[in-house]
C-alpha cells in the first residue's frame, strides 16, 4: 500500500506548529514556533497579540518544515488542520494557510477538531488499541471519551464548570505564581505536603467534574488569611489542591473502565503532562492490568504531530472538507450518541 | 502576466485574475463576517474562470490594510501562502489609496475606512496619489480639521455613520490600482504582514500603566 504522508497545521492558541506524519503513526519531522515569552507578560494568552504572532510565523515555519523533513510539497497527500476549539483569531491563521496549500496543491483538506488530535497523540507512541477510554484534561477539557474503534468519539462524562487546566491556571495566578501555572503547582506539589482542608471536587457517582468549588475554596482560603495577616504556605496548598482534584479524576477514570469492561486507556491533553496524574494512573492501572498509554511531554502540548496522526484517520473514514471549512471556536468532537 | 488581486480588508470580498491589462475574472461578493469562509473558495473559481492554473501566477498583490484584523489576516495569511507555494514575492496595497486610486476625480483625495464605532483610518493623497497626510487611525473631530484644511474629495467603500451626502462610495478600479502598483516594491512572503495602523488594545493598555 502507498504510504500517506499528511501535512498537518496547528495554531488554536499560541502555538504556530506544523508537521509531516506518516501513515498516521510515524513523525517526519515537526516544527513549532511557541509564542509563551510573548504572553508571559500579560498573564494569560491575548487573542489579539496570539494572531498577529501565528500571522508572522506562518510560512517561516512551513520553509522550515520542508527543509528540515527534506521533503518537496509534491510528496504530500493530505493536509490536516485544527479547525476548532481554541481561539477563533488564531484558528483562522492555521485554516487559511491551510485552505491555500490544499487549493493550490489540489490535495484533500482534512478538518481535524483539537481533542481527537490530542487523543491521537498517544498513536504516535503506540497504535491505539480498542475499545479504550480516553481521559482528556487540558485548559478547555476534562472529559472522558468511550472510543470503540478509530475515529470514533462518545462522550461519558465532562467537567460542569472550569476545565482541570483552567482550574489550575487559577489557582497558581491567586497563589501568586508565574504563567502557565499548571507546571508550577504540580512542581510545588511534590515539595509541600497536604495540610490545607480542600474539599473533593465532584466526589459522586458520575463520570462528571467540576471544579470551581475548589477553586472557590482556595480563593477564600487566600483571601482569609491574607487578612488575618497570615503567610499561605503555597507548596502546601499545591499539594492539597492537587491531590484533591487528582484522586478523584483517577477513581472516576478507573471507575469508567471497570463499568465499560475496557482494558485500555489513553491520557490526552496538556494536562497528561502532569506528573501525580500520570503517577496515579500508572498505579492503579497496573493494579487493574489496564493497558495505560500517555504521550511524551513533547506530544501534550499543542503541537501539530498529533493532528497529522488524528488527520490520516479522519481521512480514511472519509472526512474530507471542502475550501469553505471555516474555523469554530467551540465544537463538539463526539460522533457517537 | 498573470496577476492575482486579493482584498478582504473592508466589507466585500474582491479576487481578480488580471492579464497584462484585461480582466480575466472577477469575483467581488458582500459578506460581512464571511471572508474566511468563502475567501479561497472565491479565489479558485476566480482562476478556475480565468483558466489560469495555480501555479501560472506572476504576481500577487493583497490589501495588507488597515482595516478590519481578521478580515486582513485572512487576505495577508492567503497572499503569503500562495507566495510561497509558487515562490514569488508580494506587493502589498494599502486599502487607503486603493479607493483613492478607484475614482475619477482629479485633486485632494480623502479615503476613509470606517475601524470601530468612534474611529477611522484615513489617508489623504494629491492628484498624483502621493500620500500628503500619513495614513492612520483617527477620530471624527481630526477628519472634520483635515476637512477644513485640505478641502478632500471624500471616498469610502463601506457605508460610514458620518459626514452624511458627503462621502462617495466607490467601488475598487483593480486594473487602476495594479496599473500604479506594479512597479512599487515587492515583499517577502515571510515578512508580509497586515499593516494594522493600531496596536492590539492590550498592548496600548501596558503602555498606559506603564
Amino acid at each position: 500500500m502507498k504510504d500517506i504522508y499528511c501535512l498537518a497545521i496547528e495554531s488554536s492558541c499560541d502555538e504556530t506548529s506544523m508537521s509531516i506524519i506518516k501513515n498516521g503513526t510515524e513523525e517526519i519531522c515537526t516544527v513549532t514556533n511557541t509564542q509563551i515569552d510573548i504572553h508571559k507578560e500579560f498573564g494569560g494568552v491575548v487573542p489579539e497579540v496570539a494572531s498577529r504572532s501565528h500571522i508572522e510565523n506562518i510560512t517561516i515555519v512551513l520553509a522550515e518544515l520542508l527543509e528540515r523533513s527534506k521533503m518537496n510539497l509534491s510528496d504530500i497527500d493530505l493536509i490536516g488542520v485544527t479547525y476548532g476549539p481554541g481561539l477563533i483569531g488564531s484558528l483562522l491563521i492555521g485554516l487559511q494557510c491551510a485552505k491555500t496549500i490544499s487549493l493550490v496543491l489540489d490535495k484533500p483538506l482534512i478538518p481535524v477538531h483539537h481533542i481527537a488530535g490530542h487523543i491521537y497523540a498517544n498513536n504516535l507512541e503506540k497504535r491505539l488499541t480498542f475499545p479504550l477510554i480516553a481521559l482528556v484534561v487540558s485548559g478547555g477539557h476534562t472529559d472522558l471519551v468511550y472510543m470503540k474503534e478509530d475515529y470514533s468519539f462518545k462522550k461519558i462524562g465532562g467537567t460542569l464548570d472550569d476545565a482541570i487546566g483552567e482550574a489550575y491556571d487559577k489557582v497558581a495566578k491567586i497563589c501568586g505564581l508565574d504563567y502557565p501555572g499548571g507546571p508550577i503547582v504540580d512542581k510545588l506539589a511534590k515539595e509541600g505536603s497536604d495540610t490545607y482542608n480542600l474539599p473533593y471536587p465532584l466526589d459522586d457517582d458520575t463520570y462528571n467534574f467540576s471544579f470551581s468549588g475548589i477553586k472557590s475554596a482556595v480563593v477564600n482560603l487566600v483571601h482569609n488569611e491574607k487578612q488575618r495577616g497570615n503567610d499561605i504556605n503555597v507548596a502546601n496548598m499545591c499539594t492539597s489542591f492537587q491531590n484533591r482534584c487528582i484522586e478523584v479524576i483517577t477513581k472516576k477514570t478507573m471507575k469508567a473502565l471497570k463499568e465499560y469492561n475496557v482494558n485500555n486507556l489513553v491520557l490526552a491533553g496538556g494536562v497528561a503532562a502532569n506528573s501525580y496524574l500520570r503517577e496515579c494512573l500508572t498505579k492503579e492501572c497496573e493494579k487493574n492490568n489496564i493497558n495505560f498509554s500517555y504521550p511524551r511531554m513533547a506530544y501534550c502540548t499543542d503541537n501539530a504531530a498529533m493532528i497529522g496522526a488524528a488527520a490520516y484517520y479522519a481521512y480514511k473514514k472519509g472526512i474530507i472538507a471542502n475550501l469553505e471549512l471555516n474555523a469554530k471556536a467551540v465544537d463538539n468532537l463526539y460522533n457517537e450518541k | 502576466m498573470i496577476s492575482l488581486f486579493i482584498d478582504t480588508s473592508c466589507k466585500n470580498v474582491s479576487i481578480s485574475v488580471v492579464k497584462d491589462n484585461e480582466i480575466l475574472s472577477l469575483i467581488t461578493k458582500d459578506i460581512p463576517n464571511m471572508h474566511s469562509v468563502y475567501t479561497t473558495s472565491f479565489l479558485k473559481q476566480a482562476l478556475d474562470d480565468a483558466k489560469i492554473k495555480p501555479n501560472e501566477v506572476d504576481n500577487i498583490y493583497v490589501v495588507n490594510g488597515p482595516g478590519s484584523f481578521t478580515g486582513l489576516r485572512i487576505g495577508v495569511t492567503i497572499a503569503k501562502t500562495y507566495g510561497f507555494l509558487i515562490d514569488k514575492y508580494i506587493t502589498p496595497v494599502s486599502s487607503l489609496k486603493a479607493i483613492a486610486l478607484s475614482t475619477k476625480h482629479k485633486g485632494i483625495i480623502m479615503s476613509i475606512i470606517p475601524a470601530n464605532k468612534t474611529h477611522y483610518y484615513i489617508g489623504i493623497y494629491n492628484e498624483l496619489y502621493e500620500t500628503i497626510y500619513e495614513e492612520q487611525f483617527t477620530n471624527i473631530d481630526t477628519i472634520n480639521e483635515l476637512i477644513t484644511k485640505y478641502h478632500p474629495y471624500l471616498v469610502g467603500v463601506d457605508e460610514l455613520n458620518i459626514l452624511d451626502n458627503q462621502i462617495n462610495i466607490i467601488s475598487l478600479d483593480i486594473l487602476k490600482i495594479i496599473n500604479y502598483y506594479q512597479n512599487q516594491e515587492k515583499i517577502n512572503y515571510h515578512k508580509l504582514v497586515p499593516n494594522y495602523l493600531k496596536l492590539p488594545q492590550a498592548i496600548e493598555d501596558k503602555k498606559v500603566k506603564e
